[in-house]
């Protein structure tokens, strides 16, 4: 008996990385799960690992920053599993540049991504998340959001406006039984997080992801499948009093201060 | 006087909280760039800096637009010569359930409260390099802190000026700028009130009150900026102050 049997997620940003360790995770534990991604190749790898271990899966190309693509993303979700119960807004990009460096477009396409892609995920899938009686969702901070960091002024702008969206919503939403939290990530093992090694266009060099890595009080970086627990705790029904948290997911790099 | 030879910008100076700031900035010794899109409260609040016996520059660029921010930077460098201080203050708001909030809705808030505020940042940022010094101050509130129902884009925007000031605070930490932030809770703003008579309520159920049982008055917000900015914060950066008597202890 799966943790989630009967539910129906529809999961942003799952053609790679934390959104496709969620995605496994959610159809190990008997979810129907619609797998979206910007990028049809990696999209369609995800749904082939769900299938191949017998899941329920089905896939939705499209732009969370496209109202129309939005919409169309939870209808895929309504037309092949007649409903969404949760709804998990992963999809993020980093475009770092030191502020006086940094250009429009920059600024553009990771506020859209990381903030307004909530923003429209959510408010497509609300209505009928509602309809099921209630359900979750589940937007992502960051560490950058909650410390800052150099080089990320999109970025941290965009993953701290999660945590404001995400309180705001827990607030609105709480009367349609629909619980709203959001989980910050420290430094997670992805490819914007490998070694980066000569021709790489991503990933972090060498000396800096280690001294990145002695910064954390657990002293190595998460996974994942760490990430997929949590959320999976959030939306199962472990976690059916809790609305409105910010849930640090980070070795400790970002302890909550007591004040 | 705390600020006796130095120049500020204030963006926002047309509102009740920012004009408030003008003035007990301009009282303590500044020169004050005034900027809002509301011309008339702008030049009016610039009257009042100029009866102290203060210089006084007005502009009423909307700096959403980088070219617009630029021309603030260049009025009070050719008025003033540097610039020592910069507080943003604007305060643009458009409520609606979130099954109701248009994209339109969304975009106002989000680009009048952050992408402005970067803007300005950016405008200024050779600047601050040039001078190696410089006190900053974003004004937000606390539906950034704590959410608040039909503001989902209020509370992103303003959660967001929370983020973008502590990732300024360490990028100009080697310019020895120091830059925080200011949340206001519920303050009575006569001219443009901050809440309606719901929203109070609302605030009001969510809270425990303990200091103070009244609402903040824009000198309240102001008295904490001049702390802000003045040399008494030397070594306060990356801060979010709450001034809301106690609303969300």
């Amino acid at each position: 008996m799966g943790r989630l049997n009967g539910k129906v997620a529809v999961i942003t940003g799952s053609g790679r990385g934390i959104g496709q360790g969620i995605a496994v995770k959610f159809a190990q534990e008997g979810a129907a799960v619609v797998v979206c991604d910007l990028d049809a190749g990696p999209a369609q790898e995800t749904v082939d690992m769900i299938k191949n271990a017998g899941g329920k899966v089905a896939l939705c190309t499209g732009d969370v920053t496209k109202r129309e693509d939005a919409e169309k993303i939870i209808k895929t979700a309504l037309d092949e599993f007649g409903g969404i119960d949760t709804l998990v807004n992963n999809a993020g990009i980093t475009m770092d540049a030191i502020l006086h460096k940094m250009s429009e477009k920059q600024w553009d396409i990771v506020v859209d991504v990381s903030l307004k892609g909530s923003f429209l995920m959510s408010r497509a899938a609300a209505p009928h998340i509602k309809e099921r009686g209630g359900g979750t969702i589940i937007n992502f901070a960051s560490v950058a959001g909650l410390m800052g960091n150099p080089g990320q002024t999109n970025y941290s702008s965009a993953k701290a406006g999660n945590v404001g969206l995400t309180l705001s919503m827990a607030r609105e939403l709480a009367g349609d039984n629909i619980r709203v939290n959001v989980i910050a990530p420290g430094f997670i093992n992805t490819r914007m997080t490998q070694e980066k090694k000569e021709g790489d266009t991503l990933g972090i060099p060498k000396e800096l992801r280690d001294a990145a890595i002695a910064a954390i009080p657990l002293k190595r970086p998460g996974e994942p499948e760490d990430l997929a627990n949590m959320v999976l705790f959030l939306c199962s029904d472990e976690g059916n009093y809790l609305t409105g948290q910010v849930i640090n997911m980070d070795g400790g790099l970002y302890m909550k201060r007591f004040m | 006087m705390k600020l006796k030879g130095k120049s500020a910008i204030i963006h926002g100076a047309g509102s009740s909280v920012g004009k408030a700031i003008a003035l007990t900035l301009a009282r303590e010794g500044a020169d004050v760039l005034l900027n809002d899109t509301d011309a008339d409260a702008v030049k009016a609040a610039g009257s009042e800096v100029e009866a102290l016996g203060r210089k006084a520059v007005v502009t009423t660029e909307d700096p959403v637009a980088r070219e617009n921010a630029d021309k603030i930077i260049k009025a009070a460098l050719d008025a003033f010569g540097k610039v020592d201080i910069m507080v943003n203050c604007p305060d643009v708001s458009d409520d609606s359930k979130l099954v109701k909030m248009e994209d339109e809705q969304w975009d106002k808030v989000i680009d009048g409260n952050v992408k402005a505020v970067f803007h300005m940042y950016q405008a200024i940022a050779a600047t601050v390099k040039a001078q190696a010094s410089g006190k900053f101050v974003n004004l937000t509130s606390v539906a950034g802190i704590a959410g608040s129902a039909k503001q989902t884009n209020y509370s992103a925007a303003k959660a967001a000026i929370i983020g973008f000031t502590k990732t300024m605070a360490k990028e100009w930490n080697r310019f020895s700028a120091n830059v925080n932030a200011v949340a206001m809770g519920v303050i009575d703003t006569s001219s443009k009130p901050a809440l309606g008579k719901r929203q109070r309520g609302q605030y009001a159920a969510q809270s425990v009150r303990t200091a103070t049982t009244s609402e903040g008055t824009p000198q309240d917000v102001a008295n904490v900026v001049l702390f802000l900015v003045s040399d008494d914060s030397n070594y306060v950066t990356g801060q979010t102050i709450v001034v809301d008597g106690g609303l969300y202890v």
